[in-house]
């Protein structure tokens, strides 16, 4: 049984027109899964629909296989689902020890929060160099490795990033796809969304290629990374002749 | 000489208040980016219960704190239950709160003049004719033990936002609404937490003000109108901010006051909103606004 269900979902934002089209996907456990498409494809917001900040107008969401579509966040979080949204998802006043205990917020107990605190800090030791400082004063790449170890503090099962490298130099971004791939060897799912579609290809197992909302192809990465339709497309080996859909 | 630091002191004695005043107004645009007009009607109501369990019962004005927070804490959820909930951090509609809040004053000035008619009020303890003196200098007993009372209120509001549960969710949604949910906490629940609390701070506030201020139910867009001057100096949204730009704007207006009389001072505070506004308009603490 997948990890991890989309099945039919419909989904827009407010009265606005449906983002997502009748879209369905599924994540297996222990795998890296990586996004691709267009600008307005849906990308960002399958996430959303995922983690319960935004409810699909129809279809289903299965996680363990149990439908969380309804679910209020907390409760998806507990479910061991998390999110890393693609930038400014600090908390930008508050320490860096603060943010992994805002990570921890939905457990009750100080003293287990602590602890994983503690893990974590030993897996990113930058982290504990900077624990005192406010997360506006980390670099790029800092604020990423403080967004992946506040979202670790909950152990999921499933983290789901959005565009992990937007705005980080190429050796940073190069960096925080290992971390990322170390995750996916320590038994997490990865969920991946990405613009820097050969970077986020490389490092999953399995793609897919979302377009007007929909799964529009999928398959292992290193098939979807020499599809010669697709790397015209996607991957800038030629120049992309795409029309961008307006919003 | 010793008139100037005279004038300070007054100044200094009466910033406490301002602030306390104006903590609750900038704790709810923080979270909610609600600009909320009706925070000193809100102190009035306080300020009645207050004068009325004074005169009736000889409550203590500052004794009255303990009954007059919860009842405004209670008024405060209720009213954001049922006008607020549903707007509350969206961004077109959040621009419309300014309207509901203007209202909600509007409404609230007209049950209170209905009920408690327009006469000046104010509460006379013993303490409000006393004066401390410090050698050549004074300090009226009713200013410095509000202002005290007040930073005590402001610091124990501090601790529980700086270590307790709750309160580090109230800083983090008001720091990033869309992460706050992200980490699992219950942004609506924390609103609807957040504008009680103002709401109390409002009512200690008016409570406080009942031996400082006389007061009628009109008095409250005076009161408003200096309270948002003092959150912009600071920087909407943020209580440091706030304490800053109480403290200089009490000093500031108690100097005006004393060089071209007290019929000067209101203009104090509507300078000082003109020229931040020119000259820096996220405030001295604020962050700029993003788009």
């Amino acid at each position: 049984m997948a990890l991890l269900s989309v099945e039919n979902v419909r989904a827009g934002y407010g009265t606005g027109p449906d983002i997502l089209n009748g879209l369905t996907l599924k994540v297996e456990s222990n795998q890296t899964h990586c996004i691709i498409g267009p600008n307005g494809a849906g990308k960002s917001t399958l996430l959303r629909v995922i983690c319960g900040l935004l409810h699909p107008r129809e279809g289903r969401v299965l996680f363990d296989g149990v439908p969380i579509q309804s679910l209020q966040t907390p409760d998806i979080l507990r479910k061991g689902v998390s999110f890393i949204p693609s930038d400014r998802c600090l908390f930008p006043e508050m320490t860096v020890l603060e943010n992994l205990r805002m990570g921890g917020h939905i457990l009750k107990n100080p003293k287990s929060v602590s602890k994983r605190i503690d893990e974590i800090m030993e897996r990113f030791p930058i982290l504990q160099t900077r624990r005192g400082q406010l997360a506006k004063t980390l670099s790029g790449g800092e604020q990423k490795m403080l967004a992946l170890g506040r979202s670790l503090v909950l152990q999921p099962k499933l983290i789901m990033l959005d565009e992990p490298s937007l705005g980080l130099a190429p050796k940073v971004s190069k960096q925080v796809f290992e971390n990322i791939k170390d995750m996916a060897h320590s038994g997490m799912s990865v969920l991946l969304v990405e613009q820097n579609a050969r970077m986020g290809l490389e490092c999953a197992n399995w793609g897919h290629v979302l377009d007007f909302g929909k799964n529009s192809f999928e398959g292992p990465s290193s098939e979807i990374l020499s599809d010669k339709r697709i790397q015209e497309l996607y991957l800038g080996k030629s120049k992309p002749a795409r029309k961008k859909e307006a919003e | 000489m010793n008139a100037l630091v005279q004038v300070l002191l007054l100044g200094i004695a009466l910033g406490g208040v301002y602030a306390l005043m104006a903590s609750g107004l900038t704790l709810i645009f923080g979270v909610m980016r609600i600009v909320n007009i009706a925070h000193a009607a809100f102190m009035m109501i306080s300020a009645y219960i207050t004068f009325w369990a004074f005169t009736v019962y000889q409550v203590d004005p500052i004794v009255s704190l303990l009954f007059t927070m919860p009842i405004m804490f209670g008024l405060g959820v209720v009213i954001y239950r049922v006008f607020f909930a549903s707007i509350a951090g969206s961004e077109k509609l959040g621009e419309l709160s300014v309207l509901l809040t203007f209202s909600l004053a509007l409404i609230l000035e007209g049950v209170l003049g209905y009920l408690f008619t327009n006469t000046y009020r104010s509460t006379n303890p013993d303490y409000a004719i006393k004066a401390i003196l410090f050698g050549p200098f004074f300090i009226p007993a009713s200013q410095l033990y509000a202002t005290v009372l007040s930073l005590l209120l402001l610091v124990v509001f501090w601790i529980f936002l700086r270590y307790s549960r709750t309160g580090n969710a109230i800083r983090a949604t008001t720091q990033n609404r869309e992460s706050a949910r992200i980490v699992g906490v219950d942004v609506e629940r924390i609103s609807m937490i957040v504008f009680g609390l103002g709401t109390a701070l409002a009512g200690a506030s008016g409570s406080l003000m009942t031996f400082l201020f006389s007061f009628y139910p009109g008095k409250h867009w005076e009161w408003i109108a200096i309270l948002l001057s003092l959150i912009v100096l600071g920087g909407m949204g943020s209580m440091f901010g706030a304490l800053i730009g109480a403290f200089l704007l009490a000093i500031a207006s108690s100097y005006v006051s004393f060089y071209f009389g007290p019929n000067w001072s209101p203009i104090t505070f509507f300078l000082a909103l003109f020229l931040i506004l020119l000259i820096r308009p996220q405030g001295l603490l604020g962050k700029k606004m993003e788009a």
